[in-house]
């Protein structure tokens, strides 16, 4: 149980967690405080401390959701190189699925990166107001944050420790799906239909953006996330592995394939981030940021683009598709 | 805001702090120096043994009785040979042999060199070597470990070992391995196959175990079933085994070193802590200088936090550059020790450089994370100390 | 350009060692325009201008700079209020004093994030006003008081802003020195600033281009 936790990237992601969720957790509680007692129409001595007390609780929310966000490229890097000892596996797939805590923690991690760049955004919007109009709510913001980081703080522990280093895992062609079962494309759609909705979403977010309609844009985004996370696995990933049999998300990652996998679903992700924040800005602070409609369509079209150049790239130099 | 004009003026404060920052840069460097010197050491080993590993076969394949090994009978590599896929297949003979008086241990190795691969592989790591006088008499070479040992003892030409029959057979020092080799070969012994059954107390017609070699990965998940068909009484022991086995060991050991390293630098951080909240009149000054002139107290932050993490990154890299000299041109004396931790026969390790960037940039990272945050809440309270009461 | 109204600074609020170092203060300082703010020491007038240099926050009341309620102000509009349009003159002239001349003037531009071509400039055409470009690399310990204090003017005017604040500028200074002090305070005002300057040197009294002179006592605005 031990043999996983002690191995040397995971002891760093670890110790480095724990920090962050204690200096979160003291920053997000001494905040409450500060809630409480703000009255920014008051010019008393102690208001004034007050909002220099909050620069504090501010720059280290600040400080630990940076680094938050350093570290989930660290934790797919160390998933990864976990394959090294874990039986079984020959890359994070493998890794990810050795327990059952293994997918809903990277899908939670994801999901606090989500929200912790939301707070960024109120945040920087808080402070370069005039008076400071949403320290209400990014400070209760940051307390749900902590609740979630500390849920993730948990399960990463319980993940860890339930990797085992004897038992063998299942290898990415008996999870995806290859090796004969059942059909693995949701609705069960095959892969034309797949693909076709790929593009017909994609335009649909582009149209979401230029309208600058946050719930459009919201609903699009989450569909283009879910068809795309689909479309990369089982088509486009592929042409980047230039096998039909080798459907994998993680193996992309790997120094292989020159770490395009890191460039497709950070460009994924950023898109994503950037269709869905309007609509949660609109409901949190009743404010939208036009450029970010428009960063949206940057992030998604390079993603696009990126998964259409392997395929075209591969038809281009064998003149056939897989 | 942080550009060229930013980042100069940046190192001009560091220099002009320069007493403040000198004790904490020093603590720091020693920190990241023994730390870096331990994760070079175990990275070394490690990469040396997973090179050795790559080099053997791909499958050991044991006898098995009542859960423990058991000579293996020869007539079994018949029995597996013309199993699909193999392309070598050979038996080995090897076994650990007691001086009763010391109680140190050797591994004896047999080589079979009647076998044509086995030749053409001695021949490659000893050039030159006469096999024809290695086979004429009761002939063995030895690692360095070893012949440190005999000479200790005054064996300086041959050894008698004791057999489990009680005889005494003489084996002449034929040569001593390469010095590179240390790491594996320190404390073995390479000698004629039916020389070592003798010694080790072997039927002649068994042996320790038999590897093979199946070039063609995709045949090995098949290769398993097809030899337990064969014999049901065996263990199959998988180069991959052996490799996580080994990576997992030394990982195991260089997290532990991790954790020790860990509970220094939480006092590191202390002391960084304290070292960076004493804020002195004339500090508090300064600061309240550059907010007179129009420095907000972001600016004021980030230009403390900056501050710090030169020294920190600095220090970091001198560490690094310290701790390759100390392991890789001066071999780590006394470090080297605690790990390799064998007190059967003192070692005399040269270390190979090899480096792991990513393991160098977790490190950085891990090591940043805590002296940043460690900074933050002095860097704070100077950025927000009182501008007109730090002033008269 | 400068509005105070009903402003009231009290140290200690609610303590034993409650202190009301302004009381009530009401007064305009229009654009272009000298005023002087006389008063022994410890009457309030360094406190007054801290306030309206925005490093000191009043208990009560308006201050109203170049349209601006700068009370109020949150830290990062306080802070580019006190870079662009606040020029602070101290009456021990605050440098760095193991920094160079060009390296303290410069100062207030280092996070604007302007290159370093347009930084010399600035820092040039500033020394050159006050006279004392020919020092730039001299390190400002080993200044005399009067390099220092044109130091110390040319570190406030490298922004251009449109105020200037002088507190005791002639204390530390010899009468040679402060004469050379009042024709920079003269050019200054040619160039269309507004200057505030605390003092209780009767060498202000009788100068032409004093518009105003306030005087306080004890905190309070008097005559």
């Amino acid at each position: 149980m031990g043999d996983i936790l002690l191995q040397q990237n995971v002891i760093i992601l670890v110790v480095a967690g724990f920090l962050i969720l204690l200096m979160q957790g003291l920053a997000s509680f001494f905040g409450i405080y500060i809630y409480k007692k703000w009255d920014f129409s008051s010019t008393s001595a102690f208001q004034y401390t007050l909002e220099k007390k909050s620069y504090l609780i501010v720059l280290i929310l600040f400080f630990s959701l940076i680094a938050k966000i350093i570290l989930l490229p660290y934790f797919a890097f160390t998933i990864d190189s976990l394959s090294d000892v874990v039986h079984g596996a020959m890359c994070a797939a493998g890794v990810v699925g050795a327990n059952e805590y293994g997918n809903f923690l990277l899908g939670l991690k994801i999901f606090i990166i989500f929200i912790v760049g939301i707070w960024l955004i109120v945040n920087k919007l808080d402070i370069t107001a005039y008076d400071y109009p949403y320290i209400k709510t990014k400070l209760i913001l940051a307390i749900v944050i902590f609740a979630f980081i500390f849920i993730e703080f948990v399960l990463e522990i319980l993940y860890f420790t339930h990797i085992s280093t004897d038992v063998p895992v299942q290898c990415c062609s008996v999870i995806f799906g290859v090796s004969g079962s059942s059909d693995p494309l949701p609705f069960g759609i095959n892969t034309q239909t797949l693909l076709i909705l790929f593009y017909s979403i994609y335009i649909l977010v582009l149209i979401a953006n230029i309208q600058k309609n946050p719930l459009f844009s919201f609903l699009s985004t989450i569909l283009l996330f879910y068809f795309g996370y689909y479309a990369v696995t089982y088509f486009f990933g592929t042409y980047i592995y230039q096998l039909p049999t080798h459907i994998c998300p993680f193996c992309m990652l790997q120094s292989d394939y020159y770490f395009v996998g890191y460039l497709i679903w950070g460009s994924l992700f950023l898109g994503s981030f950037f269709g869905i924040v309007n609509l949660a800005l609109k409901l949190l602070i009743k404010q939208t940021i036009q450029k970010y409609f428009l960063y949206s369509t940057f992030f998604n079209t390079i993603f696009v683009i990126i998964c259409t150049s392997y395929v075209v790239g591969y038809y281009l130099v064998n003149g056939v598709f897989l | 805001m942080i550009n060229k004009t930013f980042l100069s003026f940046l190192f001009l404060l560091v220099y002009q702090h320069r007493i403040k920052h000198i004790s904490i840069f020093l603590i720091s460097t020693l920190l990241i120096t023994i730390l870096v010197s331990v994760m070079f050491i175990s990275t070394s080993i490690k990469h040396q043994l997973l090179s050795f590993v790559d080099s053997q076969s791909d499958f050991v394949v044991q006898k098995v009785r009542a859960g423990n090994r058991d000579d293996i009978p020869n007539e079994w590599i018949d029995d597996f040979r013309n199993i699909r896929g193999i392309s070598h297949i050979q038996p080995r003979v090897y076994g650990e042999y007691y001086h009763l008086a010391s109680d140190y241990k050797f591994t004896i190795v047999g080589i079979d060199l009647f076998d044509e691969y086995t030749s053409l592989q001695i021949k490659k790591v000893f050039d030159g070597i006469d096999i024809e006088k290695f086979m004429s008499e009761d002939y063995m070479i030895i690692g360095n470990g070893v012949k440190d040992f005999f000479d200790k003892n005054y064996y300086k030409e041959y050894y008698n070992f004791l057999t489990p029959q009680l005889d005494i057979q003489r084996v002449m020092i034929f040569d001593t391995m390469p010095k590179n080799s240390d790491i594996i070969s320190n404390d073995l012994i390479l000698m004629d196959i039916d020389l070592a059954k003798r010694i080790l107390g072997i039927d002649k017609d068994k042996s320790t175990d038999i590897v093979l070699n199946v070039p063609n990965d995709t045949e090995w998940i098949n290769l398993k079933v097809e030899l337990i068909d064969k014999h049901h009484n065996i263990k199959i022991i998988t180069k991959e085994d052996l490799q996580k086995s080994y990576t997992n060991l030394y990982n195991y050991k260089s997290g532990f070193f991790l954790i020790v390293f860990m509970i220094l630098l939480l006092t590191f951080c202390l002391v960084l802590y304290q070292r960076y909240s004493m804020i002195n009149s004339s500090d508090k000054k300064e600061i309240a200088i550059f907010r007179a002139t129009g420095w907000s107290i972001k600016a004021i932050i980030v230009l403390k936090v900056f501050e710090s993490s030169i020294v920190g990154i600095f220090s970091f890299l001198l560490g690094v550059i310290i701790a390759y000299i100390f392991v890789f041109v001066f071999d780590a004396p006394l470090l080297a020790d605690i790990f390799l931790g064998s007190h059967n026969i003192g070692y005399d390790i040269s270390f190979v450089p090899y480096i792991e960037f990513s393991m160098l940039f977790s490190l950085f990272m891990f090591f940043m994370i805590f002296f940043i945050a460690s900074v933050l809440i002095p860097a704070w309270k100077i950025a927000t100390s009182d501008i007109d009461g730090s002033l008269r | 350009m400068i509005k105070i109204k009903a402003l009231n600074k009290i140290y200690n609020v609610g303590q034993k060692n409650e202190f009301v170092a302004l009381r009530n203060i009401n007064f305009e300082v229009l654009p272009n325009t000298v005023v002087v703010l006389k008063g022994v020491s410890g009457s309030g007038k360094s406190t007054l201008l801290s306030i309206i240099g925005g490093m000191n926050k009043p208990t009560s009341g308006e201050v109203i700079v170049e349209d601006k309620y700068i009370a109020k102000l949150p830290d990062l509009h306080l802070s580019n209020f006190r870079a662009s349009s606040i020029g602070f003159v101290f009456q021990s002239f605050h440098l760095i004093n193991d920094l160079s001349v060009f390296d303290n003037i410069s100062i207030p531009l280092i996070p604007l994030g302007l290159s370093a071509k347009e930084i010399e400039e600035k820092v040039n055409y500033a020394m050159q006003i006050c006279n004392i470009a020919h020092k730039s690399m001299e390190i400002s310990k080993n200044l005399s008081g009067g390099e220092k204090q044109r130091v110390a003017i040319a570190r406030a005017l490298v922004n251009n802003p449109n105020i200037i604040l002088l507190d005791e500028p002639t204390a530390n200074l010899d009468s040679a020195n402060s004469k050379n002090l009042v024709e920079i305070l003269s050019n200054l005002k040619k160039l269309g600033k507004t200057i505030v300057i605390s003092t209780h040197d009767s060498l202000f009294d009788e100068l032409d281009f004093v518009e105003k002179i306030i005087y306080i006592k004890d905190g309070d605005i008097s005559g």
